[in-house]
């Protein structure tokens, strides 16, 4: 099986209203989300969730990518991976498709990415964004 | 035992898979793929209504024709996997 009937799947039960979990690959949200370990659930995408610091899903050409929403630039919003230096994403609303409200870590605890220590980490991590690079690069040697 | 109720059996891009529709949402990690004979056998039994392995082994006989002790062995498989995907309600 390929991974295009994963996306139209997830599409569909998200357009039927129902949250989809599923598993992170890739380690492009470092440190929030770790790749092979935590999952997220998705729900159907709201008004309310298209601001800056909400984690929402996109289709990126066949791909999707659960990436944070950091600003907005005219009808498009600037997405970026918490682990990713540079690039970013400028995507119309019509390409997100769904939020991610909870996190399931790997011991099966559901975590909110509305409460206030998700809240926290983001504004620290914000913060520290000029040395985002050696902090990575730490946490990438740690995983490794 | 009764089959998960929350489970439903799929027919994607040409594979029969069981996918968990829980509390939290639909669980895209834990999809279950089956052969034509546990999707089929899936389909029979899914439903309110109790049934045991002999139920299953006896509906493998009348279906395939096959001797009482192969289709018990294949009862016994089939369910086996089933609790391991924990798709079975004791």
């Amino acid at each position: 099986m390929n991974l295009d009937w994963l996306l139209t799947e997830t599409k569909d039960y998200l357009r039927d209203g129902q949250d989809v979990i599923l598993r992170v690959t890739g380690n492009s949200m470092l440190p929030y989300l770790r790749s092979g370990k935590d999952l997220v659930v998705l729900s159907p995408i709201q008004p309310a969730d298209l601001k800056a610091g909400k984690i929402v899903l996109f289709q990126r050409e066949e791909k999707i990518v659960c990436h944070r929403i950091i600003g907005r630039q005219g009808e498009l919003f600037v997405i970026q991976g918490d682990g990713v230096l540079r690039n970013k994403d400028f995507v119309p609303e019509s390409d997100i498709f769904a939020a991610v409200h909870k996190i399931v870590r790997p011991n099966g605890k559901e975590v909110s990415t509305d409460s206030i220590p998700a809240k926290c980490y983001w504004f620290f991590w914000r913060a520290i964004s000029p040395f985002r690079r050696v902090v990575l690069g730490v946490l990438r040697l740690i995983l490794n | 035992m009764k089959l998960k109720k929350s489970a439903v059996l799929k027919d994607i891009a040409g594979e029969k898979v069981v996918i968990i529709q829980g509390k939290t949402g639909v669980d895209m990690t834990k999809i279950i793929s089956f052969n034509p004979v546990a999707a089929w056998l899936w389909s029979e039994f899914f439903g309110d209504t109790d049934f045991s392995e002999a139920d299953v082994a006896q509906k493998i006989v009348r279906q395939y024709g096959l001797e009482q002790s192969r289709a018990e062995e294949d009862a016994a498989k089939w369910l086996a996997q089933l609790k391991d995907a924990k798709l079975i309600e004791e």
